[in-house]
């Protein structure tokens, strides 16, 4: 929609395989440098703020966001960093996805 | 690429086979390979691999987790990109259960850790794969079944007098024998050589040949390790039970070409029940039994093996109880064989007339060409045979041992006039004879033989 300001607040849709749709803040996003070159080129999903994974499955796609919010919140705190939980289930699906979205 | 080995920390890479004189299979592999000029496969970068927590990226924490569960749940889909797989099995433990290691893991640096670590039941000095085929992994499956049949016990519990418990105990047992074999088909793959020098539970040599497709060699003895005060005379040696199996384990298998069965307190009548699988084998074609009681009896079953259609090429009946009688068998044998090469029939009891016969049924021979008949009282009469067979220009005889023998000056200078005609012999020993100390014949004829040696190196 037009030529909103790109500050961190405001949200872009993330969609899932199964098309589950997650709203997160563009800042959050775009700790994954895939993602932030998706949303800077000038291509639809920029200007529609909505960017479709059709292999990324909705629990990897949980995990990864939650991720980012993670990395967000810690880097470079000097408080205790709690560990990043990975059920093993996921865990090899999650290092594709992972690789793929370069985090 | 790094080399240093000693308490090597976990983050240093490992170059495969640049501490061995000879480089392994999969370095050959690599070094070939970066002669390409092509842009390098891409490693994780700095900044993927250090550091934890909020540092770390996601994928090296997705690889951690796979580590922690490989053994619940390998990594064997094909998705997961070189670079992370390489990183997955640096990172792996060395300790993993054979079974799924076998079948999961690949990469040649895991199993040189694994067979170099402190830890590891391998010794430095049996860390040699240029006996094992050039590979690490096939090492380390070799040595590790050689361990575990050496150390397995089938006995299972052991005080039991009640009837049932003894049932029970039974069924335990049973249950252990097919739990290895069960094992040892994971990494049948890469076994080719089996051997031992204990198995103290004698379980059947034949089940486990079964499991072992690739199987080429055979090295096996009845011996015990380590006994110190409980020696006991019948722990030792082969029983007829276990050479029934050995019988058929190499009557069934169709790769099988080298056994070795030195050291089992062999006598005529497990000779006997060898031979059953012996003589139906086409493949086998080095058969050693040194070190046994083999007597006259035996070498005329022996003697079989070396019809016309005969592919052994190497024979060895060193150290055994074989008479004059063995001896014309022997050379009866030979006089229709055209494929021993080398015959070991050292420290037995020829005499002159057994070392005569088996020497005049080489005359015609043109196969042999290593022999070596020490130790064995031999004299004149010997020598004499012997000269004819040097003397026929078709024969290949190159490497000649008659130590300790019973050889005289003047058997010494018939061999002189012998060698004097034009022969092959490149090697001949002739210590420990009855020979005086100041033979200048003995000086000439190495003089001789040196210029053989030199004139066959330079015709190889």
């Amino acid at each position: 929609m037009g030529d909103e300001p790109k500050s961190g607040d405001e949200f872009v849709k993330l969609v899932s395989a199964e098309g589950h749709e997650f709203f997160v803040t563009r800042q959050v996003a775009c700790v994954s440098g895939t993602i932030r070159a998706m949303l800077e080129g000038g291509f639809t999903e920029a200007n529609e703020g909505k960017i479709t994974f059709p292999e990324i499955k909705t629990a990897i796609l949980e995990k990864t966001i939650q991720y980012c919010h993670y990395k967000l919140k810690y880097n470079g705190a000097s408080v205790r960093i709690p560990e990043f939980p990975i059920e093993p289930e996921i865990a090899l699906e999650l290092l594709m996805s992972s690789n793929y979205l370069d985090l | 690429m790094s080399v240093s080995i000693s308490g090597a920390q976990p983050t240093t890479t490992f170059s495969v086979g640049s501490t061995t004189s000879q480089p392994s299979l999969s370095e050959q592999v690599r070094r070939y390979k970066s002669k390409r000029f092509k842009e390098k496969q891409e490693h994780l970068s700095k900044k993927d691999v250090g550091g934890s927590g909020a540092d770390e990226t996601l994928q090296m924490k997705c690889i951690k987790v796979l580590v922690a569960n490989f053994e619940k749940s390998p990594t064997h889909d094909g998705r997961v990109e070189s670079k992370h797989l390489l990183e997955i099995t640096s990172r792996l433990p060395i300790d993993l259960d054979p079974k799924q290691s076998a079948v999961f893991v690949h990469d040649e640096s895991y199993w040189k850790r694994a067979c170099l670590d402190p830890n590891s039941t391998l010794t430095p000095s049996e860390c040699q794969i240029v006996e094992h085929g050039m590979t690490w992994k096939q090492l380390f499956f070799e040595h590790h079944l050689r361990r575990r049949l050496e150390l397995f016990d089938n006995k299972g519990g052991q005080d039991d007098d009640a009837e049932d418990g003894k049932e029970e105990e039974k069924k335990t047992a049973e249950e252990t024998v097919e739990d290895l074999l069960e094992e040892i088909e994971k990494y049948q793959d890469y076994i080719f050589s089996l051997s031992f020098k204990q198995l103290p539970s004698h379980l059947e040599v034949d089940r486990i040949c079964e499991k072992l497709p690739n199987l080429t060699k055979l090295d096996i003895q009845y011996g015990i390790n380590k006994i110190g005060m409980e020696y006991d005379r019948r722990l030792f040696g082969m029983k007829i039970s276990d050479a029934s199996c050995v019988a058929k384990a190499i009557k069934d298998s169709m790769n099988l070409t080298s056994v070795v069965l030195c050291g089992n307190l062999m006598d005529d009548d497990l000779l006997r029940m060898l031979m059953t699988g012996l003589y139906k084998s086409s493949t086998i074609t080095h058969l050693d039994v040194s070190h046994n009681k083999i007597t006259n009896h035996g070498v005329r079953l022996l003697a079989k093996l070396l019809g016309t259609k005969s592919v052994l090429t190497s024979l060895n009946v060193a150290d055994n109880q074989i008479h004059a009688e063995g001896g014309r068998y022997l050379g009866r044998a030979l006089r229709s064989n055209d494929s021993l090469s080398d015959l070991n029939i050292r420290l037995n009891r020829l005499t002159d007339e057994g070392g005569r016969m088996l020497l005049e049924g080489l005359r015609d021979n043109q196969s042999i060409t290593k022999l070596n008949i020490g130790s064995n009282s031999l004299g004149g009469e010997s020598m004499t045979a012997l000269s004819v067979v040097l003397r026929e220009p078709a024969s290949e005889l190159l490497i000649l041992d008659m130590s300790s023998n019973q050889l005289s000056d003047d058997d010494v200078d018939v061999l002189y006039s012998t060698i004097q005609r034009k022969s092959k012999l490149i090697s001949l020993d002739l210590r420990m004879n009855s020979t005086s100390q100041e033979n200048e014949t003995l000086g000439r004829i190495a003089d001789l033989l040196h210029t053989n040696e030199l004139a066959y190196r330079e015709g190889n």
